[in-house]
Parts: structure tokens; sequence; C-alpha cells
């Protein structure tokens, strides 16, 4: 299967996506964000619309608009209770933005709605640098933010003593979940992201508990699932998200349902 | 232990990986290969390549919906083989721009229905409607199957004339019909057959209710009203709806227009089985001059 170019395109990205969406999970389970990475996921489109109608590309709607949605969940809900309130009044309301620009659209939405379609298997080189460089990016800034991050996620009361400033690390950390999510998915699709991001990072987290082995876990479950996935697609023919959707389900299956260690010998 | 759960994975995987469809790629020789992303553009190609051509249709189911449309292995794996690719072009069918883009091959022509008839950006994307498009697809098809296999130019030519002469049947009904019918004020569900209203002559009513439906937004409550109000007081000689989907409001305007004696006339946004692009199309016309024939209309 290797003699096509698209083969090897969708091998490299799927592996790029798988990456960052592995460390961006885990991160993103431990801190029990799921829900907003879900959320963030879905609300591009509404700015991919928007943006059309005043004249903007859809990618730049689409990415912006995801941001600015990742900062106000930030923001809004540092306080565990408030939290999957505040990210589903966000989600919401950005879902309705999208059906009113929607409205306002006279003309054919189609350039808009392709965006939310990205699919592993159309992705080209310039497609591929750009993955690059986002990949980067965000791992770069993950690393800055990563001691403060952990810290105000394992003990955020000693933290906030010690001056961590919750709020704006909990901003800047969904921040970089919404750049990584609104681009990866435009690229290669909202349901692959999604199911690399959360299903690879909760197994890693029941499997090991070490932080850096669960990082490099979670990363490497997410590579193996991406290309199994892909390859199973083709030789199956099915689409390819169903693959890895479904990969990652029964990993992290096999992970919650293995029976306990047992730490006395 | 956590080598048993492996295990039960890897068996797990392992029988979803049964169903091979060992298709390996086979290059050069035997016939062109060509891809249509729509089946109305790959019946006219199969016509004009005859035995010479091999022709995919990547949107060949008429359930299929090709503006929301993720592609499989397997049709890419085509895409990326075709040394002629046909498609809409115009956004409808953006998952081929970027699978031709994502398999680049230097020996490939394409051709592209939205780039020949110059479409505006943003319009109305279902050209196949419009009278004038298929005749400059088949023109480009023929070109660009005698450049990827100059050896049968002259077959390519020879049946590039039979398919434009089938072609010149639609023109000339519309032709007719547009006499006929001129200005009389009809309305749709869907703009699937909006450019031949338009060169039809007839007066389309609530296009922006049209356009929220297939847009996949919610049309507002005026617009739904005004939909009722030209149902009800029969503004409109006949209902135009997209027969390939069944949407909960479009199937009680239907209901409505029943209720109140408007022909209702059922067109399909991809070309049925078993029928070829001009009989489609002139079926499609002869229902639509049944309906605004009628005493009542």
């Amino acid at each position: 299967m290797f003699q096509y170019d698209f083969v090897i395109n969708a091998f490299i990205a799927a592996g790029i996506v798988a990456v960052v969406s592995g460390v961006t999970g885990y991160f993103l389970v431990m801190r029990g964000q799921t829900f907003a990475g879900h959320a963030l996921s879905h609300i591009g489109f509404a700015g991919a619309t928007g943006a059309g109608l005043i004249g903007l590309s859809p990618l730049a709607g689409l990415v912006g608009f995801t941001l600015i949605a990742g900062i106000a969940m930030g923001m809004m809900g540092e306080r565990l209770a408030n939290r999957d309130v505040a990210i589903g009044v966000v989600l919401s309301l950005a879902l309705g933005f999208g059906i009113l620009f929607l409205y306002y659209y006279t003309s054919f939405a189609t350039q808009a709605t392709a965006l939310l379609f990205g699919n592993v298997l159309a992705v080209d080189l310039a497609m591929i640098k750009a993955l690059s460089a986002l990949g980067a990016a965000t791992l770069v800034l993950l690393a800055l933010i990563m001691r403060p991050l952990i810290f105000a996620t394992l003990q955020p009361e000693l933290a906030e003593a010690k001056g961590v400033p919750l709020r704006f690390i909990s901003t800047v950390f969904l921040a970089l979940v919404a750049l990584a999510v609104a681009a990866c998915a435009q690229i290669v699709g909202v349901l692959m992201v999604f199911a690399l991001m959360v299903g690879p990072a909760a197994a890693a987290q029941r499997l090991v508990n070490g932080l850096w082995s669960g990082l490099v876990l979670a990363a490497a479950l997410a590579v193996a699932e991406a290309w199994l996935g892909i390859t199973i697609a083709y030789h199956t023919d099915w689409p390819v998200s169903f693959c890895i959707a479904l990969l990652s389900a029964l990993v992290y299956f096999a992970a919650a349902f293995r029976p306990t260690a047992r730490h006395a010998h | 232990m956590r080598a048993r759960s492996f295990l039960h994975f890897a068996a797990l995987a392992a029988l979803l990986a049964l169903p091979l469809a060992a298709a390996q790629a086979q290059t050069s020789g035997g016939p062109l290969k060509v891809v249509a992303a729509e089946n109305f553009y790959g019946g006219i190609a199969a016509r004009i390549g005859g035995a010479h051509v091999a022709v995919f249709n990547v949107i060949a189911n008429p359930d299929q919906d090709p503006h929301s449309f993720e592609a499989t292995p397997g049709q890419v794996r085509q895409v990326a083989d075709a040394q002629v690719v046909i498609f809409n072009g115009g956004h409808y069918d953006e998952w081929m721009e970027k699978l031709l883009k994502a398999s680049p091959r230097k020996d490939r022509v394409t051709v592209e229905a939205a780039k020949l008839v110059k479409a505006k950006h943003g319009g109305n994307p279902h050209l196949w409607y419009a009278p004038a498009t298929m005749p400059a697809v088949a023109k480009a098809m023929a070109a660009a199957f005698s450049k990827a296999d100059a050896a049968n130019a002259a077959d390519y030519a020879a049946n590039l004339d039979k398919v434009l002469a089938d072609l010149e049947r639609i023109t000339q009904r519309v032709g007719q019909l547009r006499d006929k019918h001129k200005g009389k004020p009809v309305t749709a569900t869907e703009p699937v057959f909006g450019l031949m209203a338009e060169a039809l002559g007839l007066t389309m009513r609530n296009e922006k209710f049209q356009l929220a439906l297939m847009n996949e937004s919610e049309p507002s409550a005026r617009d739904i009203a005004a939909f009722e109000t030209d149902l009800k007081t029969r503004k409109v000689k006949a209902l135009l709806y997209n027969s390939q989907v069944s949407e909960k409001l479009a199937q009680r305007l239907v209901d409505i227009a029943r209720d109140n004696k408007i022909a209702v006339v059922g067109v399909t946004e991809t070309q049925p089985a078993d029928t070829s692009f001009t009989d489609w199309m002139l079926g499609q016309l002869d229902a639509l001059d049944k309906a605004l024939s009628e005493p009542g209309a």
C-alpha cells in the first residue's frame, strides 16, 4: 500500500496529529477536561461560517473562533463544579451562532462546511508542513507551561498558596488545546482528533502511574492506533475515522477492564 | 495479566482485518482509467470513451450526499490511479480537489465543470442542471481522453458527436418549454433544480428558504410562513422537491401542496440508476411540463 503517495502522506499526518493529540490529551484527561476538548472540536464550525459572512477565509474563522472559545472556557470556570456548566453554555452559544451565521449566509455554504470534513487520506505536502509547524509549536508551548500546569492540576490548593496563577494557567492550556484541535480537525477531521485525544491518554493513565511514562505511552498508543487504523481502513475500505475511533475505544476498554495489577508478591 | 488483555485486543484487531479486499493497484496497459466525482459526469464519460476507458464513479449511490462525504481508501486509490478525473468544482465536491492534491500525478488531466462554464463563486453549484454545462463538459472530456490516449482520438471525436446530438435534445426541449411556460411562478424545497428553472424562464419563489434547507441551517419562521402562504393561496403553479432527501419540513410542504392541489414534481440531485443523463433530464422536464399544463395550474 505504500506505493501510493496518499498513504505515505496519511501516515505522516496521522503520526504528527497522534503525538500532539496524545500529549495534550494526557493533560486534558488528567485535568478532567475531556468535555472541553469535545466542545472545542465542534465550535469551529460557527467561526468558519461567520468568517465567510464578513469575507474572511473560513480557516481563519475556524481557528479564531475556537481560540476565543477556549480562552472563554478557561476564564469562566476554574472551579470544578462550574466548569462543565461554563463549557456547556459556551458550546451551545457557539452552535447557536453557527446557525445564525448560516441564516444570514445568502450563498451556498459548501465552502464553509467542507472545512469540517477533513480527511486524512486527502492530505498534501503543504498540509504536512503546516501540521509539523503547528505540532512543534504546541509541544513547545506545552513544555513551557508544563511545570505549573502539573502543579496546578495535582495540588491546586498548594499551587494557589505558592502563587501559581491557576486561572491564567488553565486559560493558556485551553487556548493551546483549542489551537491544536482546530487546526488538526480541519486537516484530518473532527472525529479522528477527538478519538486520538481522549482514548489513548485515558488508557495510558490506567496502565502506568509515572508522568513521563504516561505521556510517552499516550503518544505511542495514539500513533499505533492511528497507523493501525489507516492500515485496517486500507484493507477493508471502511472510513478511516471509524477504524481509529474503534481502536481507540477497544484499547481504552482493554485497559479499563484489565485485571488489577497486584502490588504484593 | 497485561499480556492476556493485549492478546484479546490483538485477536479483535485481527478479526476486524479479516475481510481483506486484496485489490492491488495495476498500472499501464488496459483501458484508460477515468474517475468521475458524480455519476452524471461518469455516464457521459463512459459514452465518449466507449471500450477504451474504464470509468469509476465516486458518488454513484443516489442516496449519498455529495456535499458531506468521507472518501474511503478504495475510492482514494481509484483517484490516485486515474489518468483523467472529472468533477463539478465550485466547492460542490471540494473533497475531490483535496484528493487530487494529496495524490499528485504529472500525467493526469482534470476536467472541472465549474471552470468550463465560469460558474460564479458562491452561486448555485448544481451546474449540471444548466443546459449549457454538459455539452461543454463533454467536449472537455473528449479533449482530455484524446490527450491521454492519442491513439483512439478518432473514436473519441466520433462518440462526442453522438453525445452532443443526444444532449441537443435537452436544449431543444428546454427551448420549447420556455416558450410555453415562461414567467410562471414555481417554488422548490431545495435549489437543486434552480439553474434549470432559470433556463426555462420560470419565476422561482422562496429561494431563501431553499438555501437554508440546503445549508442545513433552519429556515426562519417568516420564510416558512411565506412558503406556506404561496402554497395555500396557490400563488405557485408547481412545487419542486428533492426526492432523494427526506426532510420533515420539506415533507410537510409537499403535503400542504397536495392538499391545495398544487402539482408536486420530484427531482433528484444525482442520476438514478438505470437511466442516461438525457433520459433523466427529459423525464424531469416532462413531469414539470405536465404539472404546469394542468388545467387548474
